[in-house]
């Protein structure tokens, strides 16, 4: 049987970036995975993630969260995926964001689950979240944009493609 | 397969990443006239199988996975969900269900927006020990939604060759589903 979890791109930055953009993405798979290894040039920062270099008002989630003392669930709506409530992007300590997009090449909305796993040696959070692009159109490009300040140097990112059957 | 890559950022460098055992067994649409998808005569080649799904029904409805189509009270879950409000731990182990619910209160697959999630059975092979599931499930439905984290338990010590996800309504043509095979060392 094919092997059907492929790379289609991967990145590390070798300067700091205000967003990290994967285009031009072929409909050959049925899913797509982000995953995203890094830091922030200022502490506390977070990406929103965009689709089609869209920034309009069609994007939805809902979060849920740990910060090691309590647990917590809000809903978003805004111009852009918004996958964590306490989970930030450190600027020393890495952390870890996954983006699955499922049938993005369909005709359906576009839905997708994220993870962020950040522990700061001592405090920290996770979270997992569902999100809703209100858009039939297939996706071509995906983006992780900082809300604000920019990913450090050395943040990686991959973008994997998922085949069915 | 032609990389495509496109980055907006400055100084990024890329490279290609050997790719892993992960293995596409089976897929299959909904047909909008049956509210069960069932994967069958799955070999046991592999360590753990994984399903993902992209679900769309004709009304709001619960959503449920059955193994070798066993019926009993064989089922029990814990599961960790946030609405949007408010976060639950819920746990099934007293009620003994005959199929292991994907999102026990707030979590529905509906008519308009997607209901997705990722499907982990471990050890399926093995014909001495109950079957530990995991389940990673949410919809947003633009305003409300709900996530759900959840572990499950089948108890029967047979080895899995069927798994079945069941909605009490119709799957749409839109919906897929995908069974993957991940394999040991």
């Amino acid at each position: 049987m094919a092997t059907t979890y492929e790379p289609i791109a991967t990145t590390t930055l070798g300067t700091a970036a205000a967003s990290i953009t994967f285009s031009s993405i072929a409909a050959t798979y049925t899913d797509l995975r982000l995953v995203i290894v890094g830091t922030g040039t200022t502490n506390n920062t977070y990406p929103l993630f965009r689709f089609n270099s869209d920034s309009s008002s069609l994007y939805s989630t809902t979060r849920l969260s740990g910060n090691g003392t309590s647990a917590s669930s809000v809903n978003n709506a805004g111009t852009g995926l918004l996958v964590t409530i306490n989970a930030l992007l450190s600027d020393t300590i890495p952390s870890m964001w996954t983006l699955d997009v499922f049938s993005y090449a369909g005709s359906t909305h576009k839905s997708s689950l994220a993870t962020v796993s950040a522990d700061r040696n001592g405090s920290g959070a996770i979270e997992r979240a569902v999100g809703l692009y209100r858009s039939t159109s297939a996706i071509t490009t995906v983006a992780a944009v900082m809300a604000s300040s920019t990913f450090a140097t050395g943040t990686t990112a991959t973008l994997y493609g998922i085949l069915k059957a | 397969m032609s990389p495509i890559l496109g980055i907006l950022a400055s100084g990024i460098t890329k490279s290609k990443i050997a790719a892993g055992a992960y293995e596409s067994i089976a897929s299959a649409s909904g047909t909008g006239s049956s509210g069960t998808i069932t994967f069958s005569s799955i070999p046991s080649t592999y360590t753990s199988l994984q399903i993902r799904f992209n679900a769309i029904t004709s009304f709001d409805t619960s959503f449920y996975v059955r193994l070798n189509g066993v019926t009993t009270s064989s089922y029990n879950s814990h599961l960790l969900e946030g609405d949007g409000s408010t976060v639950y731990a819920v746990g099934d182990a007293s009620l003994g269900l005959t199929r292991m619910s994907l999102g026990q209160w707030n979590v529905t697959v509906g008519a308009t927006y997607p209901f997705s999630g990722i499907i982990d059975i471990h050890d399926y092979t093995s014909t001495s020990r109950n079957k530990t599931i995991r389940n990673f499930v949410g919809s947003n439905k633009n305003g409300t939604g709900a996530i759900d984290l959840t572990s499950g338990l089948f108890i029967n010590t047979s080895a899995v060759s069927s798994v079945s996800l069941i909605a009490d309504q119709n799957f749409t043509t839109s919906t897929t589903v995908s069974l993957y095979g991940i394999k040991g060392a």
